[in-house]
């Protein structure tokens, strides 16, 4: 039963372009003109995590309300690091990865649930956006990919405000 | 025996994901409180920013407080702490959050369901 479980898995792997961890040759890209794709796919969304990361620590607006990740559990640690980076690579125009809850309903609809109860403020939501700001002026990103990201996440904010 | 198969068998499924793909970081906001000479705080993050395994840093002199993202199979937070302590020679102590507010629920609802899947996929 196993080794019919892992022929269908890997019958059902699609991927083309390379992923972490992986040497997949890259044969086309799906996502070609896509911020994901101009920013260095994977490797350049992890890149802009890992600095979104550092300044969200630093945030004293904003760092205690992610309190459960920040205090010593190093696997609370790890699922906030990957919760972002899916979330990133899905509003880049990446492959859909963001697995949070309502995530098969789009990414407004589950960033109003995963908010729901929380009363973030306009300050709040700003100063959060204002460290994704900081991290792709980081990373170097082109202006143009730089306005893209920052409109998409300008767009949630009727989803995440206030809720 | 059935439930452990199950299991096994949902966690290699699908496969890990791009995120689960990553090699796992860590991070730790420090406390540079104790530290009175404000030209020391640059100097210290461009140390910390050479440092083996350490990925970003993020430092903020008018708060005194440095976040560090790293790779925990390189270098640990009590390597950090020890090296700011050298370098600062001061005590440099982590600084720990308190909630002040509902806080973001998505690191514990996902904890154990990826930790599971973790545990027991072997397509990494």
């Amino acid at each position: 039963m196993i080794m019919a479980s892992f022929f269908l898995a890997s019958c059902t792997k699609t991927n083309t372009i390379t992923e972490p961890g992986t040497t997949t040759t890259v044969t086309a890209n799906p996502y070609a003109g896509s911020i994901f794709s101009n920013e260095g796919m994977y490797a350049g969304i992890d890149s802009l995590n890992t600095h979104f990361v550092a300044n969200v620590v630093a945030d004293n607006n904003i760092n205690s309300i992610f309190v459960a990740s920040f205090n010593g559990s190093t696997n609370n640690e790890y699922n906030f690091v990957s919760s972002l980076y899916n979330f990133l690579v899905t509003a880049t125009g990446g492959p859909n990865i963001y697995d949070g809850p309502g995530a098969s309903q789009g990414l407004a609809v589950s960033m109003m649930q995963v908010h729901h109860g929380m009363h973030i403020t306009t300050p709040q939501f700003t100063s959060l956006a204002g460290d994704l700001a900081t991290a792709i002026h980081q990373c170097k990103w082109s202006k143009a990919d730089s306005t893209g990201l920052m409109t998409a996440a300008a767009s949630l904010a009727p989803d995440i405000i206030g809720q | 025996m059935a439930l452990f198969f199950g299991l096994f068998t949902w966690a290699n499924w699908t496969g890990p994901t791009p995120a689960e793909k990553l090699k796992p970081k860590n991070f730790a906001l420090f406390d540079l409180s104790n530290i009175k000479d404000n030209n020391t705080f640059a100097t210290l993050n461009m140390q910390l920013q050479k440092t083996r395994g350490v990925l970003a840093t993020c430092l903020k002199p008018a708060d005194k407080i440095v976040s560090v993202v790293f790779y925990p199979d390189v270098i640990t937070r009590a390597d950090i702490q020890q090296k700011l302590s050298t370098w600062s020679n001061t005590d440099i102590i982590q600084k720990a959050i308190v909630a002040t507010g509902p806080t973001c629920p998505v690191a514990g609802m996902m904890g154990g369901i990826s930790t599971l899947k973790r545990f027991l996929c072997i397509r990494n």
